[in-house]
């Protein structure tokens, strides 16, 4: 068998066409991930009373359940209570009005928060007690000293870990091709279903991911630079 | 006046502080000595509430504030009247020396940023370190971060500093820039409250020395009654130990 790059390429065009929904679910998986596992850390890290314990069940639990299973779990209750629970919220839609891509968006903003939150919450660990300390004593109160202090050296430690994580979301997409859902691995193996050409339809995704991570990860660079900026190191 | 009367602080089953009290009166510098463990640390932390005590409380100009039970307002109120210069210097990582200094004018205190900066630029030449204004704590050295660290508590115009060891984590050559500093801010007459092992620095800088050991004031009076005619065996087996080592030091 020969791979046949005009099917590779014809692959590509049609994974490419559905980059969009890629796109749109990494980012809205990531945005959310982001933001409920930054909640998650610093109420683990402040160890609030009750949300604190609720949190760290959850993110037991979810740490200890391979995303795939979390994916079909989640897609027969979809499927199973989806309407019910429409009604029950008084929505006029049913499950035919609703694209299944929401299903990817939840399933992958939950499959992400566990990882994040925990590398969060290890990166504020790392910060020392001298420099919340420091902050109360100028007068800052304590959401003044997260924003202005400790946030800002909390990221650039997060940060390599974090893009890991980020990585996992985006990798994790193809998954989602087992519950139906249009990405970039289905649609370039649409034309395989065909031709037969699944190899080439592979490769495509293969070819497609490398280029989009290669760009997360030149972008991740430069981010992270900025982050490091007061780092300095000099060998003076 | 400046008082903390009754302060008690336990951590766990340890009792670190009982039933201490203390006056400062206006420009008092007062040296708190004792061995480790005395709560002399502890003792500043409650002040700043960066430990909350059992018991006690605060007095600072004519308001009374509770040690043990005040409110998130009246911390921040205290917390803007009193400075603290931390051991480890405590630094902001990510704001310049500058910004250490003008971060909790502009933020706590609503100074417009403008006049933030005028004063941040006035303090840091006070103390002799406007060419490093824009540098990181991570490209100072341990005296010039401890002096800026001094520059932000100066720059509050603070009713009282409170100095936790501030050259004991310092190289010994570094040590006497920082003192000299500290003599520096004594002179605007600040009150302050100076934890340190410096002996001859405590003589010479002090008008006031407390001598503390297992939670509780043992002797306080001048430099003069404590360092040569003290009262109390402890505090003269204390000075012992200590002028001793001071003096071998020379030798070495």
């Amino acid at each position: 068998m020969e791979i046949q790059f005009d099917r590779v390429v014809s692959s590509l065009q049609s994974g490419l066409s559905y980059l969009g929904n890629t796109l749109k679910i990494s980012v809205i998986a990531i945005l959310l991930g982001t933001i409920i596992a930054l909640i998650i850390a610093l109420v683990r890290f402040y160890r609030i009373p009750v949300l604190s314990q609720v949190f760290a069940f959850f993110v037991t639990v979810y740490r200890g359940i391979p995303i795939m299973l979390i994916l079909l779990i989640g897609h027969l209750l979809y499927v199973m209570y989806f309407d019910s629970v429409a009604r029950a919220l008084h929505l006029s839609v049913t499950i035919k009005d609703v694209d299944i891509i929401l299903l990817g968006y939840i399933i992958l903003t939950i499959g992400g928060i566990p990882s994040i939150s925990e590398t969060f919450r290890g990166a504020m660990n790392s910060i020392d007690k001298t420099q919340f300390e420091a902050c109360y004593s100028v007068g800052l109160n304590t959401s003044q000293s997260l924003r202005r202090i400790i946030l800002p050296q909390m990221l650039p430690v997060a940060f390599p870990g974090y893009i890991n994580n980020i990585l996992g979301i985006v990798k994790g997409i193809p998954l989602l091709s087992a519950v139906g859902i249009m990405e970039i691995m289905s649609g370039a193996l649409v034309p395989c279903s065909v031709s037969y050409s699944y190899l080439e339809g592979y490769a495509a995704t293969a070819i497609i991911y490398f280029v989009l991570i290669t760009i997360i990860l030149a972008a991740s660079k430069r981010i992270e630079k900025y982050l490091m900026r007061y780092r300095v190191i000099t060998n003076e | 006046m400046i008082a903390v009367e009754h302060v008690k602080k336990s951590f766990g089953k340890q009792s670190v502080l009982k039933d201490v009290s203390l006056e400062i009166d206006d420009g008092d510098v007062v040296v708190i000595l004792g061995p480790s463990g005395s709560g002399k640390t502890t003792l500043l932390r409650c002040i700043n509430f960066l430990e909350r005590a059992d018991e006690g409380n605060l007095l600072i100009i004519n308001e009374r504030i509770d040690l043990h039970s005040a409110k998130r307002k009246e911390i921040l109120n205290v917390r803007k009247r009193v400075a603290f210069v931390f051991q480890n210097y405590g630094l902001f990582a990510n704001k310049t020396a500058l910004q250490n200094i003008t971060e909790g004018l502009i933020v706590s205190r609503k100074v417009p940023k403008d006049e933030a900066n005028k004063k941040g630029e006035e303090i840091l030449e006070w103390v002799g370190l406007l060419d490093k204004k824009d540098y990181y704590p991570s490209q100072l050295s341990g005296g010039q971060q401890q002096r800026i660290g001094i520059a932000r508590a100066v720059a509050l115009d603070p009713e009282l500093i409170l100095f936790d060891e501030p050259t004991s984590a310092l190289d010994p050559e570094l040590v006497g820039d920082v003192l000299s500093l500290i003599r520096k801010v004594a002179k605007k007459g600040i009150p302050m409250v100076i934890v340190t092992h410096e002996m001859s620095f405590a003589q010479e800088v002090a008008n006031k020395v407390v001598f503390m050991d297992g939670g509780v004031i043992v002797e306080q009076g001048t430099p003069k009654d404590i360092f040569y005619h003290p009262k109390e065996e402890r505090t003269k087996k204390f000075l012992e130990r200590v002028l001793i080592q001071e003096k071998e030091i020379y030798y070495i």
